[in-house]
């Protein structure tokens, strides 16, 4: 199952990637971008799902494409993220990524996340530890906030916003520097592989989360929300740390 | 000179990959966040070298080079090799090369090369601002609401970093009081994606002219307006400014006010 995930992750990075650029160039919008990034989320979804289908007719698949779960119950579940970070997508900015979580028995127990521009592929087993391209990699060192590279996204229509902009405000004052945010679930993968010490989103869904998570547990780190409970799917916040710096990023999030 | 300096930094971007696809040890400089890789030294020994052979005598400023090789003359090369040390010693790829020409001081030519993505950012003053040959242009978004915007600032210990007081006033105003969608890819990337319409707007105040020459060049043939945070055109030597498509650089200096 692992050399079938990583090849198919892989396959549909590249058609992703034919609708990105043609040539090395950006293509020329038909219509307007979001139009573009909709053809594409579908067109990788529809592969991914198909492929998915042929191998193991009786798995339970569920894409952010589809409107209804295939064969929802069964042991094994397929979770498709087809692009993560459809707005660098749409604007020429090479970070987004396709993602593919694979759960048994409700529980994550493998995970590929794709770049197709840079060609970058990280891949978790659970209990296995977390690859990137085929190297083990292990979250980093870092045990203080200063100079501690943060992701910190916070999107408006999150629930826990207003957290999420305390914590970016007493982020700056306590590392130093600005966070860090190219915008999709890589930053989540750098924490993984050591890049960045951590990554909080305010706002996603399990498509996004469920692949990064076990990423991040398997290389040595932890995932909880922004209360700091153990993240669990259909949690709509999620921190991903090194674990060493945890407990801090969790008080940034005090009031 | 365009041919030349397009070649080479393409090959530079090259020998750059090959360390970062290996991996390279660090050294801190002025503070934990301020590194030198072994690749910063050899991309920019390259870069200084292949300048030598093609121009012995031009004036070159590098970020990694002690002293300046034949400061006085008309035309300036000024390289960043690596741009965005601390990604590309981290595994995170995001950085480039970074090279500028002036000619008798002003802006003349300026690269940016993303190699990971092969993105090939250049301009010439008066000539418009180009990724992989094609033409770009900023895009016309003209309210903070929902930007995509780039904001970094600088630590008030460290060497790097200025205008302290208004940039944490501004900093604060845009998480607290916009919806803007605040990214950071730290390294002048940011720029040139803004460049090509991908990026709202950008504003900072810690960097150096090898990091801000060339892509201000490629900003502002792409039609983006350049100030520094008094609103002014930025100039050499400056390290805050503000980069926005004309629209929506005005919305942005109003930043600079205190809080409500």
């Amino acid at each position: 199952m692992q050399e079938f995930l990583k090849k198919i992750i892989k396959e549909a990075g590249d058609i992703a990637l034919r609708f990105y650029q043609k040539d090395g160039l950006f293509i020329e919008e038909k219509t307007s971008p979001i139009d573009l990034v909709t053809e594409a989320d579908q067109v990788v979804s529809d592969f991914l799902v198909k492929k998915i289908q042929e191998k193991y007719p009786d798995h339970h698949i569920k894409s952010e494409e589809m409107d209804e779960d295939i064969n929802g119950g069964n042991e094994y579940e397929w979770v498709i993220d087809p692009i993560d970070g459809t707005s660098s997508f749409s604007r020429g900015l090479p970070l987004w990524c396709v993602i593919v979580a694979v759960l048994r028995g409700g529980e994550v127990v493998m995970a590929g996340v794709y770049q197709p521009t840079t060609g970058d592929m990280f891949f978790a087993e659970k209990g296995k530890g977390v690859f990137r391209n085929n190297k083990e990699v292990f979250v980093s060192e870092k045990r203080d906030m200063v100079f501690a590279e943060a992701h910190i996204e916070t999107k408006p229509a999150s629930p826990v916003a207003g957290q999420y902009k305390t914590a970016h405000i007493k982020y700056v004052e306590m590392s130093g520097i600005s966070p860090r945010r190219p915008g999709s679930m890589l930053s989540a993968c750098y924490v993984a592989s050591g890049g960045y010490d951590m990554a909080a989103y305010s706002l996603g869904c399990d498509h996004d989360y469920l692949a990064p998570a076990l990423m991040v547990r398997e290389a040595g780190g932890r995932v909880t929300n922004y209360k700091g409970e153990e993240w669990v799917r259909g949690m709509g916040d999620v921190i991903f740390s090194n674990g060493h710096i945890h407990e801090a990023a969790i008080e940034l999030f005090e009031e | 000179m365009q041919d030349f300096l397009k070649t080479i930094i393409e090959e530079a971007g090259v020998i750059a990959k090959e360390y970062f696809d290996k991996g390279v040890s660090h050294k801190e400089k002025s503070h934990a966040a301020d590194l030198v890789t072994e690749a910063d030294i050899a991309v920019s020994d390259f870069i200084v070298k292949k300048i030598q052979e093609k121009y012995p005598d031009h004036h070159i400023k590098s970020e990694e080079l002690g002293e300046e090789i034949n400061p006085g003359v008309e035309y300036e090369w000024v390289i960043d090799p690596i741009d965005g040390t601390r990604n590309f010693a981290m595994g995170v790829p995001m950085w480039c090369n970074i090279i500028s020409v002036l000619k008798n001081g002003e802006k003349h030519l300026g690269a940016v090369y993303n190699p990971i993505a092969d993105h090939l950012f250049f301009a010439e003053k008066g000539k418009g601002a180009f990724l992989n040959g094609k033409q770009i242009h900023v895009n016309n978004k003209d309210t903070l609401n929902y930007a995509f915007g780039v904001f970094t600032r600088a630590y008030e210990g460290g060497i790097y970093g200025d205008y302290f007081e208004r940039y944490r006033v501004a900093g604060a105003r845009l998480v607290l009081e916009t919806t803007a969608w605040m990214h950071n890819f730290g390294c002048m990337l940011s720029a040139v994606y803004l460049a090509s319409g991908g990026a709202d707007f950008m504003m900072g105040n810690a960097g150096m002219d090898w990091d801000y020459l060339a892509p201000f060049l490629i900003c502002e043939e792409a039609g983006a307006v350049v100030t520094d945070s008094d609103g002014n055109p930025w100039k050499r030597g400056r390290q805050d400014f503000v980069v926005a498509n004309p629209d929506l650089h005005p919305k942005l200096l109003e930043l600079f006010k205190p809080m409500q």
